[in-house]
């Protein structure tokens, strides 16, 4: 998560911060509503964090299948 | 919410006192005396309690709804007066990052009036961000701009910034309300 933000920070351009890669848009969204979620259904960090870390790559799976799944349709 | 509690579990004891007594002194013949009699007081406290715990529920419901604005209009505020310290920080982490990054992507910020009732709706998940719509034309000098992806998923981040803030809203009634626990 940690390295998916600094990634975005990286490529992010100053002067246009609306330049980002869709992949980029998409793990930050998933970052934040799965810490957001976790904070609101979990009590303890622990379950927190195990929370928010597999939320988040599920986000990611699912919407890389879903990706995938739609490539056929775009040629 | 410890007054609502204090005044279940007095109910509870009283209700069981009585019945321990009925048992004993109705079935078995056979009368307690444990030096715990029921007084006069006591008696008259649980009577009079439906209503007394009605007017605390009432208030507590005030109470709680007041939580609730204070965590619509501020992300996190509602947890921080609640002393949820934990999930005041992430709400407001969370719903701030979504929102202003919604707002840098150039995202579609819903006026109050419109005739669509999708931007209306669109409106309603804007708003539930709280303060960060009123700061919206602060980040989005240049205005929105959905020709562009980046600017329809910034739409999309503003709108659950507010989805996520209002459901904090709802947790932070239900805490108030002593509902949840945790």
């Amino acid at each position: 998560m940690i390295a998916s933000c600094a990634v975005w920070a990286m490529s992010i351009d100053t002067r246009d911060p609306a330049r980002i890669s869709h992949f980029l848009a998409m793990s930050l969204f998933a970052l934040l509503v799965s810490i957001a979620l976790a904070g609101l259904t979990k009590r303890t960090a622990e379950e927190r964090t195990k929370y928010a870390v597999s939320c988040f790559l599920k986000f990611l799976a699912v919407a890389i299948a879903i990706g995938w799944l739609m490539y056929p349709f775009s040629h | 919410m410890s007054q609502a509690r204090s005044s279940r579990k007095f109910c509870h004891c009283w209700l069981e006192r009585h019945f321990r007594q009925f048992t004993n002194e109705t079935l078995n013949n056979n009368p307690i005396d444990d030096g715990s009699e029921i007084t006069a007081t006591e008696t008259a406290v649980a009577l009079a309690s439906p209503a007394r715990r009605h007017e605390s529920a009432a208030r507590h419901a005030v109470l709680a709804l007041c939580f609730a604005i204070a965590a619509w209009i501020i992300p996190g505020l509602g947890h921080l007066a609640l002393k949820r310290w934990g999930r005041a920080l992430i709400f407001f982490a969370c719903v701030g990052g979504l929102a202003i990054v919604g707002y840098l992507l150039r995202g579609n910020v819903f006026p109050p009036r419109s005739a669509d009732l999708f931007d209306t709706l669109g409106f309603v998940a804007d708003a539930g961000t709280g303060i960060f719509y009123l700061v919206a034309r602060f980040f989005e000098r240049a205005g929105p701009d959905v020709s562009r992806a980046a600017g329809d998923y910034g739409t999309r981040f503003i709108a659950a910034a507010g989805i996520v803030n209002l459901l904090s809203a709802f947790d932070a009634y239900e805490i108030a309300l002593g509902r949840r626990t945790m």
